[in-house]
């Protein structure tokens, strides 16, 4: 059985990758990471600056990486904009800090 | 390889499209979820006809996270558990629609489960959605 990992401690991971491949505050008004320890799951929540096709296909193509970065470890998935569930019971990293 | 079955998922993308082509007809965004689907339907073709999904070395050889089973998989997004989604297949074998696959994706979960699409026009998902197609079917046996 996979030993369940460190919800904090892997959304912060996550969200540094994450705002790394993504281009940081540059492009990013915010960044969200919920991570579902039990699931082996994260969400990564992408506030774009541009919210442009363009701009959501090359956000798209960046974050192929971190995907890799997470293969064995947990299923990333990026959505656009803020969480929009309760967060409370998972563990969540308020990126922008990350991005500094 | 299973002509039956990709004649299944054919017939399913051409139901898909075409529901999707009224809804934007109208306005409605759930013509993204069908474009998704329609794209989704097409990539499941293309696995069942694409000739390196035939045996798990021809698999491997394309990348190492890939098998002939492979083929079968129906969920979207890979996970540790239970190794590749559709996302990620599409990723290995057709790269050139990935971004465009991965997107439409993202855009019918935010009609699915949120309050719609962000930033994007149905028009511009119909357009992702024809583009995957077109690639898909140029690729693989007709």
């Amino acid at each position: 059985m996979a030993e369940i990992i460190d919800g904090p401690v892997m959304a912060e991971a996550v969200g540094v990758t994450s705002a790394g491949y993504l281009g940081g505050a540059e492009t990013l008004r915010s960044l969200n990471v919920v991570v579902y320890p039990v699931e082996q799951r994260a969400v990564v929540w992408a506030g774009l600056r541009d919210t442009s096709l363009d701009a959501q296909l090359a956000a798209v193509a960046a974050f192929a990486e971190v995907r890799e970065c997470y293969l064995d470890e947990l299923e990333v998935e990026l959505r656009f904009g803020e969480p929009d569930e309760p967060t409370s019971d998972r563990a969540t990293a308020k990126a922008m800090e990350l991005t500094r | 390889m299973s002509a039956p079955v990709a004649e299944q998922h054919k017939s399913e993308q051409l139901k898909a499209y075409q529901t999707a082509v009224l809804l934007t007809r109208s306005g409605n965004e759930w013509a993204t979820v069908c474009y998704f689907y329609a794209a989704y339907r097409a990539a499941r073709r293309a696995f069942n006809l694409d000739s390196r999904l035939d045996s798990d070395a021809a698999a491997r050889a394309v990348n190492p996270r890939l098998s002939a089973s492979s083929r079968h998989v129906d969920f979207h997004n890979g996970h540790p558990s239970r190794g590749p989604g559709v996302n990620d297949i599409v990723r290995f074998l057709y790269p050139a629609i990935a971004t465009k696959y991965e997107l439409l994706h993202a855009k019918s979960v935010e009609v699915r489960y949120r309050t719609g699409l962000i930033g994007v026009t149905i028009e511009e998902t119909r357009k992702l959605a024809d583009d995957i197609i077109r690639e898909l079917t140029r690729l693989g046996p007709q």
